[in-house]
């Protein structure tokens, strides 16, 4: 007898979809939510499901499935148990690959593959954006097991159960370093994540102070303050909103970029987690500043914790009347939503993340039109990251001065530096811009293990070049890594010792951009995963000397010639390790061999 | 209003409306820049980057399909950086392209191979393993995948989304993973077929052509759809005395460069076993005869029916597959004879709001503007009355529509009282036994003329396939008779015809031949004729 298991979803579930759809002014902006939970309830994301979640969004099921087979989280191996290992570079170089192993080993499966009876999967991730407590696994969607050790990965395994129970305390590594007069993060290791804690320093007063100066008196005083995205791209923020258009009646949004995916990068989620009344005060006051309607937050969907503390924060808000119908002094309704992501790097570019916000697939527009003019749901948008907006509430309390005062030339205030890889202290530290490069690494973040000469450093996220042991006498501003041939990106600094094989390095990099290109443009989709094979065969001692050009070349290819800037950092990474670490490569190639026996292993 | 401006490309000045996307300007231009995603009927999608060019005060390279014509534009498609980007594209995609030419329908028409061999560098430098995906898919009644060739310029997922809405073909997964299939849903949509003619590579295939000759062995002509009255302007490949395969053929007035599937497939009646020879019966059984003896027992049969019963006598069934000058030619032949019941029977089917029409004919407006036929059902009823009630004596049967409208038993019961039956016809069919004489007919692919469309725009065809030596078109044998009837000696000429319909028809005044050209021009008096459109010159 044949027995047909139609999983169908339940009223429960259902009902929480129709809630969702109902809180925008497009249902279809709640189709990723609505696949996470058709994943969560029937385990695995069928036809038949895509059916029953298109029949909810009037869509077919074959295009419900297209949407959700570009994304990681919607892909994942069917199992009860899903054991995510992150394998970006930062948790590669504190072992990563051992912790894959051991549930190689002891599950006996491959990643990306499932037990046959359903009970464990295992899947390679790429950075999920937890840096400083490399290595780090996720099971399922539960919050994330950080610090993983062999004993620990090994206690994982005794049954899907257990792996799905298991908690593990989270160390609070965000710090404000002594003699630093922090704005963005609580102070020593406090969580201000009630209203009543936020409150309690002071919150909401800058929004209230905000509320009452006008709309453009306002985008002029965060530009004077020379406040620039912490995002990654540096650009001057009073200045984007400078580009919404004049109000014609319609609505207008803020899209907030809490989709932090660059690895190397993990302070975003600090702010989220230990601060989101702060993000919230920002909100209102970009809101007002641009003439907003509402914001949509977009949460990268592993950050279970951030989402979870951001949807609190936002409930609270608007129990205490701070958001909806008259929002805080505004004086109209503005609205705040949070929406998570499914597992996709190029969702944190600003046009893909907007494309995602409204259930598609996450694939950057091309511009023009730029997102200010047409942006979500074809309206007027300013796409601002959760440290950018963060830094608001202090540009309206102190000035605009005092944020130029703090910071260099140019990169005014502070920022939240994450330091990872081979150092003693790995965190996130709110520091002036301009700090020194070598003073962050060696006085906050302790300096590398055993006292071990650095080989590299790569300093905003591994889209950057990355810096050899000699250039790191740098200070951390936009301007003096652009003159040392680098960017400050994301200020996430990854720190690799003497050992490190710089051709290993390159690959963990080169397979995060391949894995990530959403696949449009010609050069980005077939170039990252060519320069990826290419680095591989170096690595296994196969390469030739005409390889380095063929990387160079397509590197060329790449560089600035796409949609959207994913091709040029994997461009611009691949380039800076084979022309800065060209010694590396060419003992590959003369010994037949990789030569760094005792470096990380991918 | 269009603002025409002028823009420099490598050095020459062209016009071209401003805010219209650089690459069409070019194109229009004769400037080949090459490009896979960007397709003149479709949404812009700027992810192919192949058509990157150096415009003067920009930093970067732009796609010139997403860039807007502006005045005093300075353009550079021989900038170096350009060249060396059209390169990197190209071997990129060959990467892990199949290189299965030999066995591809493409080959001979691939922009791959086009523009690999232009633009492309010499040598491959990946020794690495191509990537293996599905091959001869079976995704659709007559579409055919192979995942492999795609390059994913997603000119066929833009189709399904924005013409026909269907939305069949979809990507899946993201990077190098990506991959084109079929979601839920087959590619079975009445234009799927359109699908293989925008693919730049041979990822899509129509199973009507997988595998059956090289496309560079075909001769090529510009014609018209003869499926329904929408008169899609179409392509004829032929070789071997056969057609192959039709394809549309940009005309913005009519079908911008789309056609129906069935329309595409239409052409196969012209190579299936076909009536080549006239018939006579003369003891009950048809039999084969020469040209010149089915003339003369034709001539004679309508002659001695009008001569006992008079011209009264003789009904005539207009085919609508004709051309305008055929049956005007036939309607001389008619008047010679004083017939006068004329009607024509259009077969109808299935329509959409889009390209395909009810009336499955490509000349019904032709034949109606000629004033051969009148009033709803084109005189049908009344003469189908008239045969039954023994008032026609002999009737000239041209083309098999009759069977279609009203049955083949029908047919075989209206023609067997009759004194004379003459028939002209493709096929050799039981119900037309009865015909004393029967002409091969000739179809839309082995003759010259023009067929008006259902908006009353009259459009060229012409001949793809030779007839064999000897062979008389349709035309042909009316002037034959006529000469017969009236002692004349006239070959029949579409051309001098057609002369003598735009010289003495008020709606065909001043349509030469030339005028009508490749695309057709809409009949005279407006009110009339569907939406004018501005002529746009095929790409």
């Amino acid at each position: 007898m044949r027995s047909v298991n139609v999983m169908r979803l339940s009223r429960a579930t259902i009902d929480w979809i129709e809630e969702e759809k109902a809180s925008y002014p497009h249902p279809r902006a709640a189709l990723l939510e609505a696949l996470h939970l058709a994943r969560a309830e029937t385990g695995g994301l069928t036809m038949e499901v895509f059916a029953q979640v298109g029949d909810l969004f009037g869509m077919r099921a074959g295009e419900v499935a297209e949407v959700a087979s570009f994304y990681s989280l919607l892909t994942l191996p069917r199992a009860r148990a899903v054991l995510q290992v992150c394998t970006g570079l930062p948790c590669c170089l504190r072992g990563a690959r051992g912790v894959v192993a051991e549930f190689e080993r002891r599950l006996s499966i491959r990643a990306e593959t499932a037990a046959s009876d359903g009970g464990f999967g295992l899947a390679e991730v790429e950075c999920v954006g937890s840096c400083a407590t490399a290595p780090v696994v996720q099971v399922n969607l539960n919050p994330y097991l950080e610090n993983v050790t062999a004993e620990f990965a090994a206690s994982l395994c005794r049954s899907p159960q257990t792996a799905v129970d298991a908690r593990r305390p989270a160390p609070i590594i965000s710090s404000i370093p002594s003699g630093i007069d922090g704005y963005l993060l609580p102070p020593g290791g406090e969580r201000w994540d009630s209203l009543d804690s936020y409150k309690a320093h002071g919150g909401y007063q800058s929004a209230a102070g905000a509320a009452r100066m006008k709309p453009e008196d306002l985008r002029r005083m965060v530009e004077e303050a020379g406040l620039r995205g912490r995002g990654g791209a540096g650009f001057v923020t009073g200045r984007k909103w400078m580009f919404m258009p004049p109000k014609n009646g319609g609505p207008r949004y803020l899209a907030v970029n809490a989709d932090e995916s660059e690895p190397g990068t993990f302070k975003d989620r600090q702010i989220m987690e230990r601060n989101p009344h702060l993000l919230l005060e920002g909100i209102l006051i970009a809101g007002h500043a641009i003439e907003a309607d509402a914001a949509y937050i977009y949460v990268r969907g592993e950050y279970v914790d951030a989402y979870a503390t951001v949807r609190r924060a936002i409930a609270e808000a608007y129990r205490a009347g701070l958001l909806g119908e008259r929002a805080l002094a505004l004086n109209r309704r503005f609205e705040v939503r949070v929406q998570r992501g499914a597992g996709a790097y190029i969702c944190g570019e600003e046009t893909g993340m907007l494309e995602s916000m409204e259930g598609k697939k996450g694939q950057p527009r091309k511009r023009p039109p730029f997102p200010a003019l047409h942006g979500l749901w074809g309206r007027p948008t300013t796409v601002d990251n959760v440290e950018t907006l963060s830094h608001l509430p202090a540009i309206v309390a102190r000035g605009p001065a005092w944020l130029r005062d703090r910071g260099a030339a140019n990169s005014a205030g502070h920022t939240l530096f994450g330091v990872s890889g081979h150092v003693q202290r790995p965190g996130v530290f709110e520091l002036p811009l301009g700090v020194s490069l070598r003073e962050l690494i060696f006085k906050h973040a302790g300096g590398p293990f055993e006292g071990r000469p650095i080989k590299a450093v790569i300093p905003g996220g591994v889209s950057m070049p990355v810096l050899r042991a000699d250039q790191i006498d740098v200070p951390m501003s936009h301007d003096a890594l652009v003159k040392s041939g680098t960017m400050l990106g994301t200020g996430g600094v990854i720190v690799m010792d003497d050992r490190t094989c710089m051709v290993r390095a390159a690959i963990v990099v080169a397979r995060f951009f391949a894995h990530e290109s959403c696949g449009q443009c010609t050069q980005c989709r077939e170039g990252t995963a060519w320069i990826t094979s290419i680095l591989r065969r170096i690595e296994a001692g196969a390469g030739t000397m005409r390889d380095l050009d063929t990387v160079r070349d397509c590197c060329t290819f790449m560089d600035g010639k796409c949609i959207c800037a994913l091709a040029d950092g994997a461009a611009w990474s691949a380039r800076a390790f084979v022309n800065q670490f060209s010694a590396d490569f060419e003992r590959h190639l003369t010994a037949g061999r990789c030569p760094f026996d005792r470096s990380f292993s991918i | 209003m269009e603002n025409i401006v002028q823009i420099v490309v490598d050095g020459r000045t062209i016009a071209a409306p401003e805010g219209v996307p650089l690459l069409q300007a070019m194109l229009d231009a004769g400037i080949d820049v090459p490009h896979y995603c960007y397709h003149p009927k479709l949404s812009i999608d700027g992810s192919c980057r192949l058509c990157a060019v150096k415009i003067e005060g920009m930093p970067k390279l732009q796609i010139a399909c997403n860039t807007q014509v502006r005045a005093g534009m300075l353009v550079h498609t021989d900038d170096e950086e350009a060249a060396q980007t059209r390169r990197g594209v190209l071997e990129l995609l060959l990467l892990n392209h199949p290189l299965d030419c030999p066995i591809c329908d493409k080959a001979g028409e691939c922009w791959l191979q086009n523009y690999s061999v232009r633009f492309g560098s010499r040598r491959g430098r990946s020794v690495m393993p191509r990537r293996k995906l599905g091959k001869r898919l079976d995704i659709g009644e007559r579409m055919l995948l192979d995942q492999e060739r795609c390059i994913l310029c997603r000119r066929c997922v833009r189709f399904c989304r924005e013409i026909t809405k269907t939305g069949e073909l979809l990507i899946f997964n993201r990077g190098h993973r990506s991959v084109l299939d079929i979601g839920d849903s087959r590619l079975d949509n009445p234009y799927s077929m359109c699908t293989a003619d925008i693919c730049p590579v041979g990822a899509l295939e129509t199973r009507d052509f997988h595998h059956r000759l090289r496309v560079w062995f075909f001769t090529q002509t510009a014609s018209v759809c003869p499926g329904c009255s929408n008169g899609c302007n179409i392509m004829v490949d032929e070789c071997y005395g056969q057609i192959w395969r039709l394809f549309p053929r940009r005309n913005d007035a009519v079908n911008d460069t789309w056609m129906c599937d069935s329309g595409r497939l239409g052409y196969r009646f012209v190579n299936r076993p076909r009536l080549r020879h006239p018939l006579i019966n003369e003891s009950g059984a048809p039999s084969a005869a020469t040209w010149s003896e089915a003339l003369e027992r034709a001539a004679g049969g309508l002659i001695r029916v009008r001569d006992t019963w008079g011209g009264s006598a003789i009904g005539a069934l207009i085919s609508p597959h004709l051309t305008t000058e055929e049956n005007f030619r036939f309607g001389e032949l008619l008047r010679a004879l004083g017939a006068e019941k004329l009607a024509m029977a259009v077969p109808r089917g299935a329509a959409d709001n889009f390209l395909i029409k009810a009336e499955k004919a490509a000349n019904a407006r032709g034949v109606r503007e000629l004033g051969l036929v009148s009033g709803e059902d084109d005189g049908l009823n009344s003469l189908l009355q008239s045969v039954r009630a023994g008032r026609i004596k002999a009737l000239y049967v041209c083309g098999e529509d009759l069977l279609r409208v009203i049955g083949a038993e029908q047919t075989a019961a209206l023609l067997q009282p009759l004194e004379f039956v003459a028939v002209q016809t493709l096929r050799q069919i039981p119900e037309y036994a009865r015909a004393a004489v029967a002409f091969p007919a000739t179809s839309f692919a082995e003759k010259n003329g023009v067929f008006v469309n259902h908006a009353g725009r009259a459009q060229r065809i012409a001949v793809a396939v030779d007839p064999p030596p000897g062979w008389m078109s349709d035309g042909e044998i009316f002037t034959q008779l006529l000469n017969r009837i009236e002692s004349r000696a006239e070959r029949f000429s579409p051309e001098a015809v057609w002369s003598q319909i735009a010289a003495g028809n008020p709606r065909f005044a001043g349509l030469s031949l030339d005028r009508l050209g490749t695309l057709g021009a809409p009949l005279v008096d407006p009110e009339n004729i569907g939406p004018q459109t501005v002529h746009t010159a095929p790409s």
